[in-house]
């Protein structure tokens, strides 16, 4: 179908001498938008394990107290 | 039935309005759209992995700037959204206002970090593309300078959210801002006709045939539709972590909680 531009993966690097500007674009790029996906991805996670927890916590305070009138807010 | 206080009873369009209501609230939102999260993340990649292969590999070098021009197949992407994540936030902010929406903020406070982020990374990409090609990291000229004033005004709308979190109007300030500040917007989009600026005018537009080939257009356009799918699926994902924090002490969302440690 088509063909590939540069002929071998040392001009692919070089981008005829612009190389520098073109790849440290795509680094800081790639770089900034993976980092900000797995930081959106971790502050999921840790807020189900905030919320585990105290989901836990609060069964434990509604296990020790035997009154069945104890009403947890919901 | 007595109508004791002289209350009206509600008219047909108000029990509509009220029924409308109940269909974009946060637990609605988060039923409907966290499947999505997931084929858009796919779709997303997909359109941005064979763009970025096709515009950095295949595409033919610009006959002035030689392969340096590959950097628009990030610049162009980024700047675009970072313009359309801002009249995003404008209109949330609105309806917000307006109508007391609150999944409306929630989806602004998502959105805004990507849209600083986004407007960062054409400033910064712009600038060093502009090293080769004019000579210079930066120029004051009035598409750069709108610029970097957009990105003032997302870090401002960002520490409005943040400052009003734990307080009774949250969320409105920074809905102000958001509106205000898109009068910058026609500035960034018309800069290039009204001022003699250093940045290119548009290629794209709706009227006449792009001023670019087709194998450099159609990479371009696989990473601007990618590029606007990744925002889709993290604006989703990250309104609903907010969702889930918001509402932590409704019955579904501790039913979810419990689902996701089986």
């Amino acid at each position: 179908m088509m063909q590939p531009y540069f002929y071998s993966v040392s001009e692919f690097i070089a981008m005829g001498e612009h190389g520098v500007f073109v790849w440290s674009c795509w680094a800081i790029t790639v770089g900034m938008m993976l980092i900000f996906i797995i930081y959106s991805r971790r502050q999921r996670q840790a807020l189900i394990k905030q919320l585990t927890i105290q989901q836990a916590r609060q069964a434990q305070r509604a296990a020790k107290t035997p009154n069945p009138a104890t009403k947890q807010s919901s | 039935m007595p109508n004791l206080n002289n209350v009206s009873s509600p008219s047909l369009w108000q029990r509509i309005w009220q029924v409308f209501l109940t269909t974009v609230g946060t637990k609605e939102f988060f039923r409907i759209f966290a499947p999505w999260v997931k084929w858009l993340a796919i779709l997303a990649g997909l359109c941005l992995l064979i763009g970025s292969v096709w515009g950095l590999a295949f595409a033919p070098p610009d006959y002035l700037q030689g392969n340096s021009y590959r950097i628009i197949f990030i610049h162009v992407p980024a700047a675009s959204l970072a313009i359309s994540i801002y009249f995003a936030l404008a209109v949330l902010g609105v309806i917000y206002l307006v109508w007391k929406i609150k999944t409306a903020s929630l989806v602004a406070q998502a959105l805004a970090p990507m849209g600083f982020l986004l407007c960062v990374i054409s400033l910064l990409t712009g600038s060093i593309w502009a090293k080769p090609t004019w000579g210079t990291y930066w120029v004051w000229d009035a598409r750069l300078t709108s610029m970097l004033i957009l990105a003032f005004l997302y870090a401002g709308v960002m520490a409005l959210f943040a400052a009003f979190e734990h307080t009774a109007n949250r969320g409105k300030a920074a809905a102000i801002l958001s509106i205000v500040g898109a009068v910058n917007l026609p500035i960034i989009k018309y800069s290039v006709q009204w001022w003699n600026t250093l940045h290119q005018g548009s290629t794209f537009t709706l009227t006449a045939a792009p001023k670019m080939s087709a194998d450099m257009w159609l990479p371009l356009l696989l990473m601007i539709i990618g590029s606007y799918l990744l925002v889709a699926t993290l604006a989703i994902y990250r309104t609903n972590t907010l969702i889930l924090y918001r509402d932590q002490g409704k019955a579904w969302v501790k039913e979810y909680v419990r689902g996701q440690n089986k």
